[in-house]
């Protein structure tokens, strides 16, 4: 392209095409393309571009996998905002569901919170061991069949070492007197104790009803949540946004 | 079940389905044009979801396309940052888009055919910052003003290089599948 005197257009020819000019810019440079063989061929080349590159290079939809990961963390939220810590959840859910709410009030009460309390203690006391893992392993293979004979139900042992979360090993603790299977998994320099237990009728509504899942307590991450009538609560001294992504991971297929 | 709360600001999860969700597609093909790698986009859109639903508290509403795209843009950067740092040989990038050699096409292979390929192989080959305009206008159609917002440049800078990136895509048209007359 040599010294164009047409240059101005240039860009100008091209926000036409894109649809960026006001009517009468377009119409300023219809007329001149009109009368100018060089800027009507650099507008017929653009388009013939752009025409190439929508017919020859179709968009690639999402994977199936992409589509069902994303499916499977969408559908583990709740369907409206909540605002508030757990205790205002309760009163924000009695209008809509008051059903649920009051099959929910049937349901022995168990404490909870002490419950909670429990498992964080147990996760620093296992730092302060210096012992976290009676069976040290990051092959799930060797920690899930560990727990054969300990506990009485099977926990879900997964290989989270691409996602940045090695699996490290596990223990087995015993929490309000029952025994419970514990995953540890490594997040750079932080533990994170996957506490697991069948879950009681409480806990299942609990998690149907979205009452459960990402917070702290006294300082550390946690999370709750349910699969397979398992719960799960994880406890770690690293910070939300990682537990969100362990999480994510978790849940991957 | 995997419920996020307290650590993270509650979702709207219906607002979520309703304003970002449609662009999943968009994000995807995005991806795939930014990383030339069928296997990192695919991790680069899930993480970028992953990210949307962390930061959707804090989306104000407005353009959610643009908006999911930038997170696209930001996680398919941060994540070939990261591929690059790890002593692996980067896979050929017309190899990686699975954009067949038109060298070993047969010599009656449609020249349709060659033209698609050599024309994926152009845009593969552009410099990023070109590329990236070039995808999101023609391939997403975004406006000028989107783009913007996505990448983070001024609108002169994106007519500019939108410019840049079609008189190279010309050019190499012309050096490649000469028009068929």
């Amino acid at each position: 392209m040599q010294a164009d005197p047409c240059e101005e257009f240039h860009l100008l020819i091209q926000a036409d095409l894109d649809g960026e000019l006001t009517a009468n810019e377009a119409a300023e440079v219809a007329v001149h393309v009109a009368g100018c063989p060089a800027c009507a061929k650099i507008q017929a080349d653009l388009l013939g571009l752009r025409l190439r590159l929508r017919a020859e290079l179709p968009r690639a939809a999402a994977g199936a996998a992409t589509r069902a990961a994303v499916a499977k963390r969408l559908a583990a939220m709740p369907a409206r905002p909540r605002t508030g810590a757990r205790r205002s959840s309760w009163a924000s859910f009695a209008g809509g569901i008051a059903l649920a709410a009051s099959i929910l009030l049937l349901v022995p009460m168990v404490d909870l919170d002490g419950t909670g309390r429990e498992l964080v203690a147990a996760h620093v006391q296992a730092l302060q061991s210096g012992n976290p893992v009676a069976v040290e392993s990051s092959d799930r293979h060797t920690v899930k069949p560990w727990f054969d004979g300990k506990i009485r139900f099977s926990p879900a042992v997964k290989d989270l070492t691409q996602d940045g979360f090695p699996l490290i090993g596990g223990r087995t603790e015993v929490i309000g007197g029952q025994t419970v299977a514990v995953m540890v998994y490594r997040r750079r320099g932080h533990l994170i104790d996957v506490f697991a237990w069948p879950s009681g009728t409480l806990e299942t509504w609990r998690a149907a009803l979205g009452l459960d899942g990402t917070g702290t307590r006294d300082g550390f991450a946690t999370a709750t949540w349910v699969s397979d009538g398992i719960t799960y609560h994880a406890v770690s001294s690293t910070d939300g946004a990682e537990m969100v992504h362990f999480l994510g991971h978790w849940w991957e297929p | 079940m995997v419920i996020l709360s307290r650590a993270t600001p509650p979702i709207d999860r219906a607002r979520f389905e309703a304003e970002i969700l449609p662009h999943l597609d968009s994000a995807s093909n995005f991806a795939r044009w930014m990383v030339r790698d069928p296997g990192l986009s695919e991790d680069v859109v899930q993480e970028a979801m992953l990210r949307a639903l962390t930061y959707f508290a804090g989306f104000r509403g407005g353009d959610g396309r643009a908006w999911l795209l930038q997170i696209v843009r930001n996680t398919a950067n941060s994540m070939l940052a990261q591929r690059q740092s790890q002593p692996q040989a980067a896979s050929d990038e017309a190899a990686a888009m699975n954009v067949a050699d038109p060298a070993h096409n047969p010599e009656e292979a449609a020249s349709a055919m060659q033209g698609a390929a050599l024309l994926a192989r152009a845009l593969a080959a552009l410099p990023d910052e070109l590329r990236e305009c070039l995808v999101l206008r023609e391939l997403e159609e975004l406006s000028y003003k989107q783009i913007s917002e996505v990448v983070g440049v001024p609108m002169g800078t994106v007519m500019s290089r939108l410019w840049r990136a079609r008189q190279a895509l010309l050019g190499a048209d012309a050096g490649g599948a000469a028009h068929a007359s």
